[in-house]
């Protein structure tokens, strides 16, 4: 647990954009090869702790360190440049470009040859060997996802941060993903994931964490999250019917700051307390998130008993 | 029928290429920079009164000049967006257009103080057609534009399609932000479209002297026509200006041919509203363009 053996650290890190604050105070770090997993209802800050890594979120106090080194308020270029790969939830690949070109901008910044990265990847993600050629736009929305994952681990990163990158995908789709963070992360590359499908998120998890209002609430290892009775509660309970909360990832397109500053004032009413009412981020069940392509299959693979859609809490 | 030919199809055909030229600057600028560049019209001129200059000085054939005066345009036009731009670039978008505006009044003034406000032109002779079949003519120097604008387009789909630098800048007009978090040296794509979208603007700005005559206002009388085909072909849509510069220009030259009667369908006097009246249409009724680019 020393501070030297992390990849990623952030050390009570208080932000936000403007003149409000969203996060205070949150402590996460992520160890060599370690999958870790941000959970918590919408707005509790998840998406702008990854956005403070990222430069992209004013630090009003804290440390950022990245493999040991501080970078706290470094612009997104710098970041990046430094080996943090970030794949954003929504408008994560370029849609006129090709499947391929996405790949080669991907790789902007290696001077080597990359392309037998490029067939790694295209080995990796199968589908996408067949269409290299097609613009990325035309895509599923798990194909893009793909693309997206793919783009950035076209350099070798240092952390790979995904923002709910099942979010809005059928639970087929869904379960394809978390299988292949698993295998990517089995190579050794360390991931910082935001997750809405939280139960199946920390069953891939090494460790997890639970953000509630922008702070820290829980900290454990997946089985210990899994067990926990408040996160069942108040997490999994309600919010664990991974169809459910989808729609909720969908919904913020147009830019994930402003969604975040409105869920902040919609989470008010639940602040500080463990049993707070789930309603607020659980729409009403199989509310569309998989019109894509209709299936409503439970979930494969992962062990993960489905939540019981319709009852709020236990 | 042969004079539709001779008077208004070739004339479409040279006034469309030089268009598309000046288009595929103005929607890679909105595109990428993400600003209606006024300022663009000048930089045409500036191509124009620099190969002016250079043919002046050496006595050389014009078109001799063209790389130089489209490189010398495009190291005007970084200083200008280092000076003018660059500072300007996080704020709100209605500012670098405003400040596009006021470089182009600076330039045009800059331009007619050192080369002066009175008509110009690059050579003295007159140009005579080939007669082909007795009756088609084909001037030389229409031949000539065509060709290098066609030669200038394909370098443009080479760049876009086949290079590093090209993919970035198609990258970074999907998604500026995501190209930046891509690692992407967004200035450096910044300073590439300026060098492509001037050098374009200048061989225009050459070509439509070399065809009439060199004039300080002839960059601001091509502007409207120029950001008509820009968003005719969709906002940020290369090839889409292309098509849309040929588009404009025909239409012009084919509106004052007597379709009806044997009075032109419009006087000559308001073939520059033909433009006009083709953005207008097309902000009604399909604000995307041809190509679906952008919608503001």
């Amino acid at each position: 647990m020393a501070p030297e053996s992390s990849i990623l650290e952030l050390d009570r890190v208080t932000g936000g954009y403007g003149g409000a604050e969203i996060i205070h105070e949150v402590s996460v770090r992520v160890a060599p090869a370690e999958v870790v997993v941000l959970i918590g209802p919408n707005g509790a800050g998840k998406s702008s702790v990854m956005n403070a890594v990222l430069g992209r979120l004013r630090v009003d106090g804290g440390r950022i360190r990245l493999a040991g080194r501080d970078i706290t308020g470094a612009p997104p270029e710098q970041v990046v440049r430094r080996g943090v790969c970030y794949v954003p939830q929504t408008e994560n690949v370029f849609p006129n470009l090709s499947v391929n070109e996405n790949l080669e901008m991907g790789a902007y910044i290696r001077t080597d040859d990359f392309q037998p990265r490029i067939e790694e990847m295209y080995d990796l993600f199968p589908p996408l060997a067949e269409r290299r050629r097609a613009p990325a736009g035309t895509l599923s929305g798990g194909q893009r996802q793909m693309v997206a994952i793919a783009k950035a681990l076209m350099v070798d990163p240092v952390v790979l941060l995904l923002d709910e990158p099942t979010a809005g995908l059928s639970p087929r789709v869904r379960g394809d993903i978390f299988r292949v963070v698993s295998e990517i992360n089995a190579r050794g590359v360390p991931i910082l994931m935001v997750e809405q499908n939280a139960k199946q998120a920390i069953a891939i998890a090494d460790r997890g964490y639970v953000l509630v209002d922008g702070r820290n609430r829980l900290e454990g290892t997946g089985a210990g999250l899994l067990a926990d009775p408040d996160v069942g509660a108040t997490f999994l309970g309600g919010g664990g019917d991974s169809r459910v909360d989808a729609p909720a990832g969908e919904a913020g397109d147009a830019g994930s700051h402003s969604e975040n500053r409105r869920g902040e004032v919609g989470m008010q009413g639940g602040e500080g307390r463990h049993d707070a009412d789930p309603e607020p981020e659980a729409p009403a069940p199989g509310s569309g998130a998989d019109a894509s392509d209709g299936r409503e299959t439970a979930k494969p693979g992962t062990g993960a008993p489905t939540g019981n859609p319709g009852a709020g809490r236990p | 029928m042969i004079d539709f030919v001779n008077f208004h199809l070739i004339p479409g055909l040279v006034l469309g290429s030089i268009y598309a030229l000046g288009a595929i600057g103005v929607t890679l600028t909105f595109g990428i920079l993400r600003f209606a560049n006024f300022a663009h019209g000048e930089t045409m001129t500036l191509g124009a009164y620099f190969t002016l200059t250079l043919t002046a000085l050496t006595g050389l054939h014009p078109l001799l000049f063209l790389p130089v005066a489209m490189a010398l345009t495009a190291l005007a036009i970084l200083g200008m967006d280092r000076l003018f731009f660059r500072p300007l670039r996080h704020g709100s978008t209605i500012i670098l257009v405003i400040a596009s505006f006021g470089l182009m009044l600076m330039v045009r003034s800059l331009v007619q103080i050192v080369w002066g406000a009175k008509l110009q032109s690059f050579s003295k002779g007159i140009d005579l057609p080939w007669i082909l079949f007795d009756t088609l003519r084909i001037f030389p120097k229409h031949v000539v534009i065509v060709c290098a604008a066609l030669v200038l387009m394909l370098a443009v789909h080479l760049l876009l399609g086949r290079t590093r630098a090209g993919k970035a800048m198609r990258a970074m007009a999907d998604s500026p932000d995501l190209a930046r978090l891509t690692g992407i040296d967004t200035e450096r794509v910044i300073r590439t479209t300026w060098i492509v979208g001037a050098g374009l603007a200048a061989a225009a700005g050459v070509f439509l002297a070399y065809d009439t005559h060199v004039h300080t206002n002839m960059g601001f009388r091509m502007l409207l026509p120029v950001f008509a085909a820009a968003l005719l072909g969709g906002i940020g849509r290369p090839y889409g200006a292309m098509a849309g510069g040929l588009v404009i220009g025909m239409a012009e030259e084919l509106s004052t041919y007597p379709w009806i009667g044997t009075e032109p369908l419009l006087p000559p006097g308001y073939k520059a509203g033909v433009a006009f009246a083709i953005m207008v249409v097309i902000l009604i009724w399909r604000p995307s363009g041809l190509f679906r680019g952008r919608v503001f």
